[in-house]
């Protein structure tokens, strides 16, 4: 089996694993279930979208077309997957060209404010000035790796 | 109350112009005749002020072409702290000079990501283009950058060519004394989809690299896989100091792009316009039903996958550029499991074939799409 083949059987192998997952309607997720207090399915969290959209159908697809077909023949060849494939936890949305920006502190509260109007805010925003808050991750300098 | 739709982030691309020729420059309007220039400066700070005003985005991302490479630079900057944001910038570092580090300490960017494709100047002009010591101009414009007290973060642009290098190139990075780094698998969108063959790194190109990475992670670089690997591909849990990513479109951490045209686009590889900034509310068009729809379709291969709704099968902008179906399936994995592009890669890899990207063909046979 050379490189190009071996890619192959590892990507339907994997691919079949997490059709079984859906299939049992259950994702298996080693990492995902350890210490986060979220169903293991949720999808990304998505705004506004979620709080308005009506339900779709789960498996509805795109219909096949004959560029398709390989694709179909392929993964219809491929052997039962390794036993071992563990369904990884979805991976974040984030933006593709450039790692995550620090997020922004929260703003404190102000006094009331008329809603439809955009409020001018302190020139230059008041930020922590030492802290680099990489997504997910805990505070340090980028370049030094230090707090 | 703020009663704007909130989002993620504005990738702002200053300029056509760059000063490199990246075979990996997802930017569909590369090839754009000399005369494109962008925006003009007026132009272009009203725009971005009109969308600051009407979306509260967390954040600027500048980006080009070469964003040193537009004379607004700090015009631009100066608008996006009115609005009490702060600007990331995405740039190669061959034009900073002392001078622009200097002026740009004052303005507090998040950071300025610079990108090195390969530890020595003949694998990283391999991609950027040779001839004109750009690696130097790199290594120059980082170190400068640290110099005057601008932060920096690295990106490696991930290929066929250079996934071998990697480790090299952190080790690059971390004598530069960069620690955050951009993991950019190479995604054949726009341009880059001309460079399908030479570039797209296979399953085990990735794995390779990512195996090369893992050490330099777990020795406290923050390394980031920034393009969609998708989950059939990789199995992420073999990597853990690496944080992996999905595509963000239709979800909150969506970053829109604003081009050259002040047409505004589901993200900077993206060559579909949702509309015109100048022409419609920003806030519209980042609320469009076009925006919140991209989700509901995926490629026939992932229908049934557990991971569908969050892997979208990969980077659309890619599929689209590549196969001419905006909703295909990723190249990165396409290349496996269709056996049509399969050959298409092998037979232009063998020197028998141009491989040419069906929908950047077409694309370029149709007139732009009419902004609103």
């Amino acid at each position: 089996m050379n490189d190009d083949d071996e890619d192959r059987a590892a990507i339907l192998a994997r691919r079949r694993a997490f059709i079984a997952s859906a299939l049992a309607g259950v994702v298996l997720s080693g990492e995902a279930c350890r210490g986060l207090s979220q169903p293991c399915l949720s999808v990304v969290p998505m705004e506004p979208r979620d709080a308005g959209a009506s339900p779709t159908p789960c498996l509805s697809q795109m219909p096949m077309d004959p560029e398709d077909a390989s694709v179909a023949q392929a993964a219809d060849a491929t052997p039962e997957p390794d036993a071992g494939v563990v369904t990884p936890p979805p991976a974040p949305p984030v933006p593709c060209l450039s790692i995550a920006a620090p997020p922004r502190p929260p703003r404190p509260r102000g006094p009331p404010m008329a809603c439809l109007s955009v409020t001018p805010r302190p020139n230059p925003h008041p930020t922590p000035c030492l802290t680099y808050r990489p997504k997910g991750g805990e505070g340090g300098d980028p370049d030094t790796g230090e707090g | 109350m703020d009663l704007r739709p909130k989002r993620y982030a504005l990738a702002v691309e200053l300029t056509p112009y760059c000063n490199q020729k990246c075979a990996y420059c997802y930017n569909a309007w590369r090839d754009d005749p000399p005369g494109a220039q962008g925006l003009a400066g007026g132009e272009l700070l009203r725009l971005l002020d009109k969308a600051l005003t009407e979306v509260s985005f967390e954040h600027v991302t500048l980006t080009g072409g070469e964003p040193f490479a537009r004379p607004e630079l700090f015009d631009v900057l100066a608008v996006v702290r009115r609005h009490g944001l702060r600007a990331l910038i995405i740039s190669n570092g061959g034009l900073v000079t002392p001078e622009l580090a200097s002026r740009l300490v004052a303005y507090d960017p998040y950071f300025v990501q610079v990108t090195l494709n390969g530890p020595d100047a003949a694998l990283h002009e391999a991609h950027v283009g040779a001839g004109h010591d750009h690696f130097e101009k790199t290594l120059r414009g980082i170190r400068c950058l640290r110099e005057h007290g601008v932060r920096v973060s690295g990106c490696v642009v991930v290929t066929r060519k250079n996934a071998h290098a990697l480790g090299d190139t952190l080790a690059l990075f971390q004598s530069l004394g960069v620690a955050d780094i951009a993991l950019s698998r190479f995604s054949p969108a726009g341009y880059a989809s001309e460079h399908t063959a030479a570039l797209l790194p296979s399953r085990g190109d990735l794995v390779r690299a990512l195996t090369l990475a893992e050490p330099y992670g777990q020795r406290g670089m923050r390394l980031q896989v920034t393009m969609p690997v998708p989950p059939c591909m990789v199995d992420t849990a073999l990597f853990p100091s690496l944080r992996f990513s999905s595509c963000p479109i239709g979800t909150a951490q969506q970053e829109f792009a604003l081009g050259p045209k002040g047409e505004l686009r589901h993200c900077t590889l993206h060559t579909e316009a949702l509309g015109s900034v100048a022409q419609e509310s920003a806030a519209v068009l980042v609320e469009s039903p076009r925006v919140a729809a991209y989700r509901d379709v995926t490629p026939a291969f992932c229908a049934p996958c557990a991971h569908r709704e969050s892997c979208l099968g990969g980077c659309g902008a890619a599929a689209a550029a590549v196969s001419g179906d905006p909703r295909g399936l990723d190249p990165v994995v396409a290349q496996h499991v269709d056996d049509t592009l399969r050959q298409r890669l092998l037979a232009a890899r063998g020197g028998t074939e141009v491989f040419v990207p069906v929908g950047r063909l077409r694309a370029s046979r149709t007139p732009p799409e009419a902004l609103p």
